[in-house]
């Protein structure tokens, strides 16, 4: 008999699947206040840098929510893309871009840069004479900080008032020792842990 | 802050809906301020969840007037949907497919206050017809569920046109590379048909092929029809199936020369198949759902001439497992049927099952026979 997708754990969906971008940007556990404070002046670049499940596009798609103006691009493999002109933008995936492409991008006049990137670009900002502020999500990752990500997750994914699934303390030191400061994976092993809970309670893994 | 709560209400509480029913109810915004709202944007979507990337079809839209709406005051927006045919909704592992009424009330200078209800589709009358024309890629008859596409799709035509002439420069590449993999599939059944002799094999099930249905429909002509016949021979063709229903398979063929078989089977497999991520970062997540092999024949010396016939048949699983085929979220079914001969390559035919809602149309009785090869 079919009936309503997580209803037993008064959820509405597996909270630690797959999001799309406005869901992601929404669900943003960093207060960017402090991030996006230069945002925006001519002149000024913000390098969010990590290895993928980091954070670094929730990251990106939080300051481009939170600033007027911004216009959010993600570059994909290959680099095929035309980056939009605008007085900030917000370049996600930038390390696809070719090295003359970037220059190309970084010599526009009067832009405020926010990047998200693999690699170390400040050298080649600081070149063309931006001033070049670094950010590492993956630094921020704390056992409390990873607790609120998951709880806005479930809260989230709530489907009527009530108790939720909880994912404890002791749950989140464990994926921190299976997955270091990869937050994909540990959404990953959440959700396999999710599929498998009969019933609201603490999350184990 | 100013706040609205937007609450939907279905007529029918339990949000348990047969495809062809109608699903009405109401929007109710109840503003904490004084609000203007210029428009209430009411829309019937279906959306995948799981370990994939999201994927949305849009189903239908209706649009309530805008209205000064008072503080603390209730005001409700009726709405009448259709219930689609397809997709039907489906809980798995990997993928998840559910339909949703979402609200956005356009407001004039605040943050649009915006709200979603999910609801169940169960298959029903016109599932079957419009699953395989999903599959086809027809429209559906009532409506096509369809993606979101934005208008700025026709601003950038020429580049579409730029990147469709990429694809195209790829193909000269890639297809050299597709041609030689046909090839040494066409050598090692030509391999194996030089002892077994010409396969020929019986799916009764409704065949699922634009293609194929029309080169039954006229008589192969031409000099390369023999060439065009032995490629077809390993293309995968398509049946479509309902849950429970069984499927008689007929092997038959006449040994040319003295063969030794290690056995006949038939493979039923089914799998979630989700995409998380994009580009480099795309990761394919797996589950199988059915991985059942049956065998036909056990092993067995064949005399040269004696014309062999394996008659069986499969009963698909009752499963609400229905195929489905969006971007990053694919439920897929197939049968590989293989003949093992000893010391020489196998003999193997793969099949496309699309996994159906049963078909409830009064003209369903008739039964699809199709002889392959």
């Amino acid at each position: 008999m079919l009936r309503q997708a997580y209803a037993h754990l008064n959820l509405t969906r597996n909270p630690f699947g797959e999001l799309d971008g406005d869901e992601r940007a929404s669900l943003v556990v960093a207060d960017v206040r402090d991030l996006a404070i230069d945002v925006g002046r001519p002149g000024f670049a913000l390098q969010v840098i990590g290895e993928s499940g980091r954070g670094k596009t929730s990251h990106l798609l939080a300051i481009a929510e939170s600033v007027p103006c911004a216009c959010y691009v993600r570059v994909p493999v290959g680099g095929r893309t035309r980056i939009p002109r605008g007085p900030l933008i917000v370049v996600d995936e930038l390390q696809e871009l070719t090295r003359a492409k970037r220059r190309r991008l970084f010599g526009r006049p009067g832009l405020s840069l926010v990047i998200g990137t693999h690699v170390d670009v400040s050298r080649e900002l600081l070149e063309v004479g931006f001033e070049v502020r670094t950010h590492r999500p993956a630094c921020d990752i704390s056992p409390g900080r990873l607790e609120e990500i998951f709880r806005r997750r479930v809260e989230w994914a709530r489907r009527a008032p009530g108790p939720v699934p909880v994912v404890p303390r002791h749950t989140v030191e464990r994926l921190m020792s299976i997955a270091g400061d990869d937050i994909r994976a540990m959404e990953g092993i959440l959700y396999d842990a999710l599929q498998r809970a009969q019933e609201v309670g603490h999350v184990e893994v | 802050m100013s706040k609205c709560d937007v609450v939907i209400e279905f007529d029918q509480p339990d949000g348990l809906f047969t495809a062809g029913q109608e699903l009405t109810g109401s929007v109710v915004l109840t503003p904490t301020d004084n609000l203007d709202v210029k428009e209430v944007v009411i829309e019937q979507v279906w959306q995948t969840h799981g370990r994939g990337n999201p994927d949305t079809g849009s189903l239908d839209r209706q649009v309530g007037d805008g209205r000064r709406c008072v503080a603390g005051q209730s005001y409700a927006f009726p709405f009448r949907f259709g219930i689609p045919s397809h997709p039907v909704s489906y809980h798995g592992t990997l993928i998840n497919v559910d339909h949703y009424i979402t609200v956005r009330a356009d407001v004039a200078w605040k943050r649009d206050p915006t709200a979603k209800k999910d609801y169940l589709v169960v298959p029903g009358r016109g599932s079957h017809e419009a699953a395989i024309a999903a599959h086809l890629g027809e429209e559906d008859g009532n409506r096509k569920a369809k993606k979101k596409s934005s208008p700025l799709l026709w601003v950038f035509a020429p580049l579409v046109v730029l990147l469709v002439a990429m694809v195209v420069v790829l193909l000269v590449v890639v297809l050299p590379i597709i041609l030689c993999v046909a090839l040494i599939r066409l050598i090692r059944r030509m391999a194996a048909e030089r002892k077994l002799g010409k396969v020929s094999v019986i799916v009764d099930a409704e065949l699922v092929d634009k293609k194929e249905r029309a080169r039954k429909a006229g008589a192969q002509r031409g000099m390369l029809a023999g060439l065009r016949e032995r490629f077809q021979g390993l293309k995968t063709l398509t049946y479509a199936v309902a849950p429970g229903q069984t499927v008689p398979v007929s092997i038959s063929f006449r040994p040319r020369s003295s063969v030794d078989i290690n056995r006949v089977t038939l493979v039923l497999r089914a799998t979630e198949k989700a995409t998380s991520g994009s580009g480099t970062n795309a990761h394919t997540h797996t589950e199988i759902l059915v991985n059942d092999e049956m065998q036909l024949r056990g092993p067995k010396r064949l005399a040269p001439g004696k014309q062999i016939e394996i008659h069986s048949e499969f009963a698909l699983p009752e499963t609400d497992a229905w195929t489905f085929n969006a971007s990053s979220n694919k439920i897929e079914w197939g049968m590989r049927l293989c003949v093992d001969i000893a010391h020489n390559p196998d003999w193997v035919q793969d099949y496309t099952l699309i996994v159906v809602p049963p078909d409830y149309s009064p003209e369903a009785a008739g039964e699809y026979s199709n002889d392959l090869q």
